[in-house]
């Protein structure tokens, strides 16, 4: 009966590790990742990677892009997973901007994340730090500057840095404008929020045109439909 | 001279009246502190209702013991507004310690412009003006630098530290200034100079230590009282060897008037676990009394008789066992006085200490002549000092102001968590003698 129980337990441990194989392609970094479960899987695989060889910069980029997305949708303890993998990442491959960028995002969400006021403000500065020389080594990565005027959007006014948000937003949308391939959602973000800070400065034409941009980049999208929502 | 405090019998209720205010000022920068620290480092969205509620606790306390602070009750206000813009819209997330600190150094500024320092609101007035002065000033600039910290340093995290840690330094320094030391002047002083007399402490291993002997010898020197067989000049032996046995605790002050030795005091302060010469010649111990307050021992007064009428000269002799007795936080002073000298004491305020008919009231003393135990409650008579008495006896212009109201905010501090019945300045002669 025990054997019985044993082999049962065997097979099902086995079909368990098959589901994960086939739900996870092993390395695959999940940039734009939005499914929580998937990421959680990825991120344990990439744990189970990491145990036996720490530094291995496939497996770690997995990791921290993964703790990034999921820091995004608010997991605890996520965003200081992040900042870990994503510093050791940057360590080995020190030219990659991009991934520099997201460890300033991680960074921004960890400082969101923290307690105490100190460890926010400093995980902050230490976030657009980061995000800054990501720009200054590619300014013309569109994905680092998305990420960047993302972040910058969302801080509070005392770190000034709405400018950078317009200015990061900008570039996005001419480049799109120009032709550049760029996630229509994003684009739809972008004018969203260009959109918003047009109508901080009272610049009430600017927004609405924004916002007619993002209803036009996205329709489906939550950002066409917020814009919407704006414009009344 | 004599200080009068048998006229006004204070209820405990009075006193702690009395007592709780003198530690207001403290409690509120505590509160400061610990408000600041609240918003500069957690920021919970409770945080803002939490401070508002400690100062409405604070201002409620304040007003039940009549006190109007105008830093309490802005910063209850400022709070519970703080309260409502952080419901209302993250706009000011960050700027909490540029808004405090900008009423903060509006307020100071503008009470000190007003010649109100704002510490002076805590105590209705009292208090030395220098101090509330030296305070406020001091933490308007702090407040001033806070600012300028909270608004150049952001958003470097220095821009919460730097402030906070000027606040607790700034907290440190005041409660230094108004508990140790405020300035050379303010402490307790070895020399001093009244009209025409100088007054002075005597050093035992001096030569000025031989003409306090002789004085005093030659001014209790009876031939023919108490059946004492000693010359003058071995009284004088007598009183050096004491003197000399008890070192660097006996104070040894006489009065000058060009160059002569017109009067003197001595006065011995409290040591762990050594009796007072008294004790042993009465063959009592004041232990009981020390466990509710420290005791200073007073004795050796001799005024020449040509300088007894001037005033000058006892207020001098005064002034020196008094400003010791606060700077050392005395409570109790006992002296022992000749029967012609009682009436001396009795002037000062002293009381006899036990009854004439009690055997403890006649002692004879190491010189060999027959002495009177005296006692004064130290602390009943600054406790409840009153100040048209003193202004009346001069008392409040020889005295030390400074180690007067340091004297009462230690007292404060030390007595506060006590039971009436044991705070010193309560205990009545009866109760004195009971205990002894």
């Amino acid at each position: 009966m025990n054997f019985f129980n044993s082999i049962i337990k065997a097979f099902i441990i086995l079909i368990s590790i098959l589901v994960l194989i086939s739900k996870v392609e092993a390395q695959e970094i999940p940039y734009g990742v939005g499914d929580k479960e998937k990421l959680s899987i990825l991120l344990r695989e990439a744990k189970i990677h990491l145990a036996s060889d720490e530094n291995n910069l496939n497996w770690l980029k997995a990791a921290g892009i993964a703790s990034h997305q999921l820091a995004n949708m608010k997991v605890e303890g996520a965003s200081e997973d992040a900042v870990n993998y994503l510093k050791k990442t940057t360590e080995l491959e020190p030219d990659n901007a991009e991934i520099l960028a997201y460890l300033g995002s991680a960074y921004a969400m960890a400082g969101r994340d923290s307690g105490f006021v100190v460890n926010k403000v400093s995980n902050v500065n230490k976030g657009l730090a980061a995000l800054d020389k990501a720009v200054k080594k590619s300014p013309g990565n569109l994905t680092i500057r998305f990420i960047r005027g993302s972040v910058s959007y969302t801080l509070p006014a005392m770190f000034s840095r709405k400018a950078t948000a317009e200015n990061d937003y900008l570039f996005y949308v001419n480049e799109a404008k120009a032709g550049a391939p760029v996630d229509p959602k994003r684009l739809a973000e972008a004018y969203y929020k260009l959109g918003q800070i047009a109508g901080e400065k009272d610049q009430k034409t600017e927004a609405l045109d924004f916002y007619t941009q993002a209803q036009k980049a996205s329709p489906q999208s939550d950002w066409a439909q917020q814009a919407g929502r704006a414009m009344k | 001279m004599k200080i009068d405090s048998s006229a006004y019998q204070p209820t405990p209720k009075d006193d702690m009246d009395r007592l709780f205010p003198v530690l207001f000022m403290f409690l509120s920068f505590g509160n400061m502190i610990v408000c600041l620290g609240m918003v500069l480092f957690l920021q919970h969205p409770a945080t803002y209702a939490i401070c508002a509620l400690l100062y409405a606790a604070l201002v409620a306390t304040e007003l039940h013991f009549r006190i109007k602070s105008p830093i309490s009750i802005s910063m209850l206000v400022l709070y519970i507004g703080l309260a409502i813009l952080d419901y209302e819209t993250d706009q000011y997330k960050g700027y909490a310690g540029v808004i405090v600190f900008s009423w903060l150094s509006l307020l100071t500024g503008t009470l000190l412009l007003w010649e109100q320092p704002f510490t002076a609101f805590y105590s209705s007035g009292r208090g030395i003006k220098q101090l509330h002065y030296a305070v406020s000033i001091i933490w308007f600039f702090i407040y001033i630098i806070s600012l300028l910290a909270s608004i150049l340093l952001m958003p470097h995290f220095s821009f919460l530290l730097v402030p906070y840690i000027l606040c607790i330094s700034c907290g440190i320094l005041t409660i230094f200034l108004n508990f140790f030391w405020f300035g050379k002047n303010n402490v307790f002083q070895h020399e001093f100079i009244i009209g025409n007399f100088r007054f002075h402490r005597v050093d035992p291993t001096s030569a000025e230590f031989i003409r306090f002997c002789n004085f005093y010898a030659k001014h209790i020197y009876r031939p023919d009282n108490d059946g004492n067989g000693k010359t003058e000049h071995e009284i004088s032996d007598v009183v050096a060897k004491v003197e000399r046995e008890l070192g660097l605790d006996s104070y040894i002050f006489i009065a000058e008037h060009e160059k002569h030795v017109i009067g003197c005091i001595r006065c011995v302060v409290d040591r762990p676990g050594r009796p007072f010469p008294l004790e042993e010649d009465m063959q009592i111990s004041f232990d009981p009394l020390r466990r509710i307050g420290k005791v200073l021992y007073v004795g050796r007064l001799a005024v020449d008789p040509d300088y007894r009428e001037r005033p000058d000269v006892l207020n001098g002799l005064f002034k020196c066992f008094v400003d010791l007795a606060l700077s050392k936080d005395v409570s109790f002073v006992m002296a022992e006085g000749f029967s012609h000298r009682l009436p001396t004491y009795l002037k000062l305020g002293f009381e006899i200490l036990f009854e004439r008919s009690d055997p403890r009231h006649t002692i004879k003393m190491s010189h060999g002549y027959i002495c009177h135990p005296v006692y004064l409650n130290f602390a009943k008579l600054i406790f409840h000092r009153n100040e048209s008495e003193q202004s009346k006896y001069k008392f409040s212009i020889f005295i030390n102001k400074y180690l007067v109201e340091r004297w009462y905010k230690r007292n404060a501090l030390l007595q506060i968590f006590k039971t009436n019945k044991k705070w010193p300045w309560r205990l009545s002669l009866n109760n004195i003698r009971k205990i002894l």
